[in-house]
Parts: C-alpha cells; structure tokens; sequence
C-alpha cells in the first residue's frame, strides 16, 4: 500500500472479530476458505480478521485464516477474494453514535451487511440490520490457527511395505560426486582461455540435488568474474 | 469374556503415549521367563532322502513344482554333489540333521533357556502311518534332545511344521481328508511315547492359517493345491479337529505321567483402522477374527467359528456338530502366538484386511489377544523379521525389528499387564524361507549355504539377543540416569530464529506530512498538499518489529540471541555498488536494542537458505559457491558487516551450518576460504576496536555404528562423522588439510576431486577460529551392508538407519539425547580442548498439539547431556542455543505459536526458562551455585553511570561557585588593599 500512514492505522497487525447483533441474534462475520462470507454466533478462526487503514477514515478487511480481502460487489453482496480491487474491497469506516462502526463502500454505496436485505445506504437513515459492528478483540487461541491436514496413510509406490514396515533404513540424501572430469566431457575448442585454471566442473549426480542431472557441459563452464 | 472384547485395543492405543512412555522402557522381563529361539525342520534339517526319510510334501513341491522362488542367490551345488544345480530347495538348507552338536552350540552361545524345533513327520514315520518308525529318524531327535538336556536347555517341539509325509498326500488328498486326523494322532501319540519324558511343551500344528490358506485354497505353498476357498476352509476344519484329537490324546493319556503342555501356534498380523471410526474398528475386528479368530475362537471360547466369519461366508464355512465343539472347546494350555513376515505383509490374504491398515504392532495384537481370549497366558513361539539374502553378519535391520519386537512385549507386561510368558526369537539359524527360497535370511546365525561345513557363525543379532537374555530386559543404564547440577556462572543460554523478520514498517510520528482535521464536517483528516514538516533523525524505536521480538526473548530470560543475517537483503547485487541502507540500519537497531535489553546477540552472516541458497540473486546465478569469486564477495560483505554492526556484536559466525551433504568438494574449498577471508579480516582489521570472537557453526549430527559390535560398522561411522563434519572442520580446527579419512577414502574411490589447499591457503584456513560452533539435531545409526540397494549410498558404501525403539519426532527425527555428548567428545578427541558452542539444538513437534511435550522432553534431555559433557566429560562448554524461538521462521519447531503477527508461548518454552533460571538442573537437596549478577559487583559504578548529567551539572555548579568565591575573595582583598 503506497501512502500508507502510520499516523491512520491502527489495530496495525493484530486479530479482530467484527461483532453485530439484534436483540435476538448476534453474529461475528466470518469469511470462509471458499470465499464464503457469513455470520457466526462464537469466535472462529475464520471470524478473525485484520482491519488496516488504508487512508484517512477507509479501511481493508482481510480474513486472517484465509488470506482474503472482504470485497463487495455492486449488488452489496460481500465476498472473500485473493484478489485485492481497489474500489470493491476498501471500505469507509465510521462510527455511530451509538458506538458502533458501520462500512461503507464507496463504489457500490451498500453498507457492509450480515443481513440477507441489500438496499443502497442514504446518508440519515437507519443502516439496515447486521451492519452494525463492533469490533471485538481475538480471543481464539493461537493453536486454532494451525490448520490440521488429514494424515495420509498412503505410502511411496516404489517402497513395497513388506520388507521394512516399520522404516528401519532411513537414508538420508546426499548428493555424490562422480570421478569424472569435465575436460574429457567438453570439446576443449569450446572454452575460452581461462578453461584451463578451471578444469573440473560440478560433477555431482545422485538425490538431493535439486539441480537436476541435465546440462553438464553448462555446469562444466568457468565462471564468469563479477565485480 | 464376550468374543469383540479384544476392539478396545484400538481406542486404548489411539493417542500417542507421552514421550517418557513411548520410548525405550528401561525394564526387565519378570523372572522365569522363557527366553527361546526356533527352527523348523524342513527349513534346517536337510538330509532329505537320508537314513530312510520318507518325502515330505514340501520336497515334493520344491522338486517340482515351478513355483519355487527363482531369485536365490544359490545356483551352484557345493562341489562332488551329484544332485542338479541345488535351486531353492530345503535337500541340504542349513544340513541340521548332520549337526546335532553345531546346532546345540549356538544354543549355548545364545544362552537361551528354551529351544523350538519341529520333527518332521516323515523322518520318523516314512510313509506317515503308523507302523515301523525309522530308528534313525527318531535317534536323531533323541540325540539332540539329549544334547539340551546336557546344555539344560529345555525342548519346545512342534509335532507338524507343514511337512506333511507325502504318501499322506498321495494317499488321501492330505488334510483335505478327515481320514488326517487319525493319523496325525498315531504320530502325534508315538511322539509322545518317545520325547514326552522331556519335553515340557508342545506345539501340535503350526500355523493353520497357512497350511490351510496357501497349501490348499491359493496353491502358495505345498502342497500347492489350487483349490477353492472352500477347500481352503475345509482343511482349517480338519486341522483343528486333528489338533483337537491330539490334545486330547495328551491330556487324557500323557498329561498325568510327563505334565507337559499342549497348544497350537497360531499366527497373526496387526491391523489399524483407516480412520477411528466404529465401521473402520469393526472392519480390523473382522479381520483378524478371520485371520486369528478362524481358529482361536474355536480353542480359546465356544468350540465354534467368529460370528463374523459365519455371517460372510455362510455356506462356505463347515459347520460344527455340537460333540465336535465339544471337543474342540478349551485344548490349549497356553496361547502359542506367531508373529512375523510369514504372515504379516506377506501370506496374508488381501481380501481378510477389509481394506485396512496393515501394521506390525507386537503390542497391540498382545493386547488384543489379552481382552478378547480372557486374559490367557502367551508364549511367543516366533517372532522377528528377516535380512535380504544378500546381507551376511551385521544383520542391523533384523536386530532392530528384534528389539522393536522385545521391547513391545515389554511393554505388554509392564504397562497393558498381558501374561506373556516366553519369548522364541526367530530362527536359530538361516534356512530354507519357504515361498522365498534363500532370497531372504531370518537367522541369528549366519549360514553360508555354499560351503561344505555350514558353520554357524553369529550375527550381529545373536550378540544383541545373548546381552538381552544375560540381562532379562533392558535394564536401566547408570548412564541414562539424569544429572544434577548447574553450567558456569557466564553460560551463554541462547535461542535461535534462522532470521529476524526484516520488517521496516515504522511506528507513528515518523509521517513528515502536515494534516488537517476537518472537525466539523467530515471529521477526517486531510492532507495538505505541498506541505512537508521538517524530516527528525529515524531512531530504533521507529520500528514497530523490534519490540515485540525482544519482549519474546525477555519473557524466555535467554542471554544469547542467534540469527543470521540476509546476505541477499542487504547486498541486493552481491557487490557494494547498491547497499540496502533502510535493511542495514533496521539490523544495526535490532542488535543494538538487543543489547540494551542486555540480550547478546550471535550474528551469523550467512546460512544456506531456500532461494539462492541465502546468496545474492547475481552470485547465484554465477554459480554460487563455485565460483572462487563468491568467497571475494563474502568477504566484502563481511567487512561491510563488521564496519556496521560489529561495534555491538561480541560473537559473529561467518556461515551458520554449511550443508555438507548437498556440496560440491570445489564450493566446499571455497567457502573455506571465505570463511578464512572473513575471520582474518575480523582479525586484522576490527578484533582490536570490536573484542568479539568470531568462528563458522557446522552442523554435527551424531553418527553410531548400527551394530555395536562391528569393526566395519565402527569404520563406517567414522567416515560418515569425517564427511559431515570433518570435511570442513578438519582444515580449520585440525591439521589445515581434508580429514585423511576422507582423501584415502576418495583415492581409493579414484575420485580425485578433492582440492588441494596451496601453502598460503593452508595457512590461511588453518586456526581461523576462536571457538567451536555445532548444531546438533539427532543421531543416525550406519551400517556397511547393503541392505536394500535403493537406499543403500554407494559412494560412502553406508546404510544409513535408525533404532525403530528410539522416540520419534512427527517428522521422524530421532531424539537421541546422548549423541549429543557423544559428539561433543568427539569434536574434542579430534580437534582439541576447545571452548565450544552447541548453537542449535531442536525439534519439530506436532504444531497441533496444546502441549508439546516431545519438545520438552527433548530439551530437558539435551540439555541434561550437554551438562554431563561439561560436568563429568570436562568438556569447555561454553553455550547452549535451542531451535528456535517462533515457529515463524521455523515451522513446528518453535518455542513460541505463530499466527498473524502474534505469537503465543508453548509450553516448552517455560520448561526452558526454567533451565535457564536455575542455570542447569537442581536437585531437592543441591543448591545452586551462587553467581553474582554483574551489575551487583559495582553499585557505585551503576549510581554514576545512570545520573551522569547531574553530576556534571553538579561538578559545574561546584566549579562556578569555587571560581566566584575566588572572584569575590580576590576583589574583596583589593578593594581592602585601595582602602588602606
């Protein structure tokens, strides 16, 4: 973010959950993996979110678990999108007399709203229901946000299980010169002066070595002098 | 107890046990447990046709069937034989029969208590039916049986080892026929007559499951009979009837005189819900209700079949009258169990999985076995794993499935309360393998099946198992014992994070841009354009990252702060023609706020990392360490580092763990010699003004032989140990060359691309160090056989592997707290009294956890043998760093959660501030050493220090009233002086 100011931000970095409620529901907005936005009655990993100010009074929501900017499109649906717009995902934020925050956006002049009514906000009026925020501290422990994969029980096609089930050979990679020299490899002709201060040339094969086998005669060619 | 029992076990071993719990238990067996070995008569005995031996099935089907394995490594016959080329057959295997005393000598080796051996049924009986027995066969068995006698070594002896007299076969079809039963009873009854004054255990049939299965439904074995599966069940139905008769036989006719005790060995595999679920738990139930229960239920409960099997196969399945359960109903005196690669992973049929989980858990099946048989007491008639046939004496991989295997049954009886009584490890020696002919070997004994004497020559194994059965258990080690006391007063206690987070976004008051608050109607604030106030000096505070960094390293009360630098940040063209200043300043400030929090920081200037291996994009591309230019650079780039940094940093690493085993010998010589470049540079140039030390961090992982008592393994060790480290620690530390080890090792490889250090560069390399710096993880045993070829590393010639009892990590690290003092020792024994470092030491641990335990058991051992080594060793140890601080820049390795710019301690890391607190470990009775705290030494230098402005205001406030009383005194005498 270009002009940011430290000055406007804050909240800078840590979990908030955005709180709103009637007097018979409340819900924290949550944004799912899928891009899903909804409402939850506790704290969730996905209920956490990271508001930063992005100029003066407008504000950025990001989905903590899941790296996605609350955006909106122009019928005043909310949505969680990898990918950041400018205009569909700032919101201008302000607080109500009464204390809570509402956002708006400034393109589609829709308030950002839990409830399943999207009417064009007018300055005056009463913001429709679920857009009244609060904005409540993270109280999910950290631990919740490591996400769990499933164990995977399959095991590697070329290890047949029946010789070493319980894996008592354990290799561990290293990558292995072979005695092979790299004048023989190249055509001498092809190297300029400096080849013969620089004969032998990484001559490696074997695991581990990410650089792959193909392209000795690359490998072989002294190196260039930088300054 | 009701049959389905036994399906609790999954629940009760579904969490992982605690570390303490889940390693080696330091127990023993309780007394009088039957330590065995076994054998089986087809697999050793030989002599086929000798002495008037009948055929058995099993020479029939090995002679003619192609079925026969034809990867053996046998393909000669020993010299003058004038049989054909001696393929997979058991004529002569490990010629048993001609060596009664050779047999019963590796018995006494072993020190076994029991010894399980099988009679083969046409030695004694040629044609299978009772009439006149061979007296040679017989004498044979009497002759051994009186040499166990001599040793006190008592007989377990399987009456049917699935060498079935092939006139039976030939005759009745074999146990497809009742008409068996009857038979098997005369033999069984002769036996009895014979042996029974001595033999105090009985196996009636081994493995039914196999015989039945493989020998008549799927043809695997002899007799090779491709029938249905419902042949297959037929036969279990006669063999379990037969074995029925034969009990009876014993308790009704010999039980009185000879007391012995009769069972039938039954073999089973382990299996594991897919997932924890009732229907996956039902389905192992089933399985192994199909596999063990098809004839221990019948035995051990009702007389009949698992529901389960009735249910599935109905009409399949034979049914038992009710005399016949009967009869059936309660004929064993013990559980005889099998367990091994047999069965498990191998003759198990695919389809009695249900599509679970296969997986070799001794302690489990004890367990199931315990619940659902109403707790019967088990002897473990054979259990091990096998070597491939290749691999001769240093057998590693069959003595850790050994111990794997002893140790769980430990842990059955110490821990799950399971009445095992005996323990038969298998087999005595190497033999004929069945189905897989002489491919693999299952002895403790090696057998060269090529030479004429077959001597018996013990393996790696049989020394482990004669220590065991010498100390009935593992019993706990004086060495193991943890130990107290306390690190020198000035012990480094550090943490470690492989970088700090480069981040320098500031805090407030640093936006130089004039806003307006438009207070009345928008309520926002608008920036004036054009207007900039006056740019104020940055400060470290500025920073809004290192704070909380540091508050992180206050809370754990570490002295020490590694990180490394990033190379490719602040030379962002590997030369000084573009200096990342911002990068450079936001170091300069996290160090120096570091040592205002009086936090030491260890700055590494450089450790291989993921992109670019930590280098500068354009060195990178250039060929990295290669390129002899690289060093240059380094050593550029040390200098820029020195100048900037150096005047806060006491102790620099020039590279952090240079990865040995993913290098060129070339970059190797190079980052050798950046190194040198770096450190004499330091030397020269900034030690007078700086006073740090400086020195390289290798990462030293402790090597053990897999077989303790191997020559070869011990070599192999050594080389592993001087190809990690001492590739690169030797030059510097030792005698300025490569370890010799190495060269040798390489020439003889005719690899030559070992550089060689010209006299300079000797001279440069060499004693460029203040002190010795080591990561240290885990330990990895190595073993010089070729074991499996695909991971097998030709160019060290090493079989690396691990002890399958040792604790494990989730990433499977071993946790292995002596190596840790074992390489300590080492590193001293080569190099020397030096003052040294451990600068990292940790492990992953499972970041879904709330306790991370494993981390804390780790730790706490670590650091209990790091002190050992300074305590009892002696060694000059200076400081001890644990990996890492966050698992930010470490995955599940960290001390702190990481999530979204927050973090969280684990609990692991107050275990660690409670080691650092008490500087070491402190007993109920020891009190710690008394150390003073530094700034205590001299209050009156801290008074001074703190209020240094009031007291040069003071000291000026002084001096202006001397100098006006002086003005005052001198004018006054003057004025005095014109009056008079």
């Amino acid at each position: 973010y270009p002009d940011t100011s430290p000055l406007l931000g804050s909240n800078w970095g840590s979990l908030t959950h955005l709180y709103t409620a009637t007097a018979r529901t409340s819900y924290h907005l949550q944004i799912h993996r899928d891009g899903h936005v909804d409402g939850t009655p506790h704290q969730t990993i996905y209920s956490a979110l990271m508001i930063t100010s992005e100029d003066a009074g407008s504000v950025v929501i990001t989905g903590a678990m899941t790296r996605r900017f609350l955006c909106m499109d122009l019928h005043g649906n909310i949505f969680g999108s990898l990918h950041f717009s400018p205009e569909n995902c700032k919101f201008r934020q302000w607080t109500l007399e009464n204390g809570y925050d509402v956002y708006l956006s400034q393109k589609h002049h829709y308030l950002v709203s839990l409830g399943r009514a999207k009417r064009i906000f007018q300055p005056g009026t009463n913001p429709p229901p679920f857009s009244q925020f609060l904005a409540r501290r993270n109280e999910v422990p950290l631990l919740h946000f490591y996400t769990v994969r499933p164990r995977r029980h399959t095991r590697s096609a070329e290890d047949p299980p029946e010789r070493d089930p319980l894996n008592v050979l354990k290799p561990r990679p290293r990558a292995t010169p072979v005695p092979v020299s790299c004048s023989r490899e190249l055509p001498s002709a092809e190297e300029g002066g400096p080849a013969a201060s620089d004969p032998l040339g990484v001559l490696r094969r074997g695991r581990g070595d990410a650089r792959g086998g193909a392209g000795g005669a690359d490998r072989c060619r002294p190196f260039p002098r930088f300054v | 107890a009701e049959p389905g029992q036994g399906a609790q076990t999954w629940a009760r071993f579904a969490r992982a046990p605690a570390p303490e719990a889940a390693g080696l238990l330091h127990d023993t067996f309780p007394d009088g447990f039957l330590w065995a070995v076994g054998s089986a008569a087809y697999q050793t005995e030989g002599g086929w046709r000798q002495h008037g031996k009948g055929a058995s099935i099993w020479d029939t089907f090995t002679h003619h069937s192609g079925a026969a394995p034809s990867d053996s490594p046998i393909v000669v016959a020993p010299s003058g034989a004038p049989s054909p080329p001696l393929s997979s057959t058991g004529d002569v295997a490990s010629d048993s029969y001609n060596n009664v005393y050779r047999d019963t000598e590796g018995l006494r080796e072993l020190g076994v208590t029991h010894y399980r051996f099988s009679i083969s049924w046409a030695r004694v009986l040629p044609n299978g039916t009772a009439g006149t027995p061979n007296r040679e066969g017989l004498r044979y068995y009497r002759r051994l049986l009186e040499r166990l006698r001599e040793l006190g070594v008592q007989p377990v002896v399987t009456l049917y080892h699935w060498d079935l007299p092939q006139r039976l076969q030939d005759t009745y079809g074999g146990w497809a026929n009742r008409a068996l039963a009857d038979h098997f009873r005369d033999y069984a009854e002769l036996c009895f007559r014979h042996f029974g004054g001595q033999v105090k255990y009985w196996i009636t049939i081994d493995n039914p499951y196999v015989v039945a299965w493989h020998g008549y439904a799927t043809g695997r074995l002899a007799p090779g009979v491709r029938g249905s599966s419902r042949l297959g069940y037929l036969v279990a139905h006669n063999l379990l009837l037969a074995h029925a008769k034969v009990w009876h036989l014993y308790n009704t006719s010999f039980r009185p005189t000879q007391g012995g005790r009769v069972s039938i060995a039954l073999s089973s595999h382990w299996i594991n819900p897919r997932r924890m679920t009732d229907y996956n738990i039902r389905e192992c139930q089933k399985s192994l209700d199909f596999v063990l229960g098809w004839f221990a239920k019948p035995i051990f409960i009702d007389g009949d079949y698992p529901e389960s099997m009735k249910n599935n196969l109905s009409s399949l399945l034979p049914d038992f009258t009710e005399s016949e359960k009967r009869l059936i109903r309660g004929t064993a005196d013990f559980f005889a169990l099998s367990f091994g690669p047999t069965l498990s992973f191998q003759l198990l049929d695919p389809n009695m999985k249900f599509r679970q989980l296969e997986s070799p858990n001794l302690r489990q099946l004890l367990s199931w076995i315990d619940l659902e048989y109403n707790h019967p007491p088990i002897f473990i008639v054979e259990n091990g794993w096998f070597v491939s046939g290749t691999t001769k004496r240093d057998d590693a991989k069959y003595m850790y499935y050994l111990k794997k295997f002893i140790m769980e049954t430990l842990k059955a009886i110490r821990l799950d309360g399971v009445d095992v009584i005996g323990y038969t490890a298998w087999s005595l020696m190497d033999g004929f393998e069945w189905h897989r002919g002489y491919s693999i070997r299952r002895g403790l004994f090696y057998v060269d099946f090529l030479s004429q004497d077959k001597e018996l020559l013990p393996k790696s194994s049989a020394l482990f198992y004669q220590k065991l059965i010498e100390d009935n258990g593992f019993p706990p080690l004086p060495e193991n014992q943890p130990l107290e006391g306390t690190f020198p007063c000035d012990f480094a206690w550090g943490v470690v994070d492989n970088y700090v987070q480069v981040d320098t976004t500031l805090s407030q008051f640093t936006d130089p841009n004039v806003y307006l608050w438009d207070v009345h109607h928008s309520k926002r604030l608008i920036k004036v354009d054009g207007v900039v106030a006056k740019k104020r000096k940055p400060y470290c505070v500025d920073f809004s990252a290192i704070r909380p960094q540091i508050t992180l390293l206050r809370e754990m009360r570490v002295t020490h702060f590694r990180f490394s630098l990033d190379w490719a940040l602040i030379l962002p063209l590997g030369n000084q023609t573009q200096v990342n200043h911002t990068v450079l300043h936001f170091y300069r400030c996290m160090i120096s706020e570091l040592v205002h929090a009086n936090i030491t920081p260890v700055v590494a200037l450089w450790q291989p990392a993921a992109p670019h291996q930590g280098l500068p994009h354009a060195l990178a591309k250039h060929g990295a360490w290669e390129n002899p230019h690289t060093a240059l650079a380094f050593a550029d780039y040390a200098n820029l580092c020195f100048k900037e940094l150096g005047h806060w940093v006491n102790l620099w690493i020039t590279m952090n763990e240079p990865n040995t085993r993913n290098m060129t010998y070339r970059a190797g010589h190079h980052l050798l010699r950046a190194h040198a470049l770096a450190w004499h540079l330091y030397d020269d140039k900034f030690r007078a003004a700086q006073k740090g030390k400086i020195s390289i961090a290798l990462q030293a992982d402790w090597i053990e032989p897999a077989c303790p008592f191997s020559q070869n393994d011990k070599e192999v060790a050594e080389r592993v140990l001087e190809f990690d480290i001492g590739w690169l620690a030797e030059p510097i530390f030792g005698s300025g060359d490569y370890p010799r080890v190495m060269r040798d090792w390489l020439n003889q490889k005719n690899n030559f691309l070992l550089p060689y250090f010209t006299e300079d560069e000797k001279k440069l390399v060499r004693g460029s160090f203040d002190f010795l710096a080591v990561s240290h993880y885990t330990t990895i045993l190595v073993d010089w056989e070729k074991e499996d070829p695909m991971k097998y590393n030709d160019y060290l010639e090493v079989q690396e592997m691990t002890d399958i009892t040792w604790l494990n990590s989730p990433s499977q690290v071993a946790v292995v707290p002596w190596g840790l003092r074992k390489v300590l020792n080492w590193l001293r024994f080569k190099y020397g009294d030096l003052p040294m470092y451990v600068t990292a030491n940790g492990i992953d641990d499972d970041p879904h956890a709330e306790q991370d335990s494993l981390r804390i058991y780790y730790i706490k051992n670590y650091v209990n043998e790091a002190l050992k080594a300074y305590v009892l060793d002696d060694i000059n140890l200076c400081g001890y760093f644990a990996y890492s601080l966050s698992d930010r820049s470490a995955p599940k390795s960290g001390f702190y959660r990481y999530a979204a710019n927050q973090f969280e301690p684990k609990p692991s890391m107050k275990h660690y501030r409670k080691i650092i607190d008490s500087n070491g470990f402190l007993g109920s009775g020891t009190l710690g050493r008394f150390c003073p705290e530094e700034y205590t030494v001299c209050t009156e230098c801290g008074f001074f220090q703190t209020r240094k402005s009031l007291l040069v205001f003071i000291s000026f406030l002084v001096f202006t009233f001397i100098i006006s009383l002086a003005l005052i005194f001198h004018y006054s005498k003057k004025g005095q002086r014109s009056y008079k």
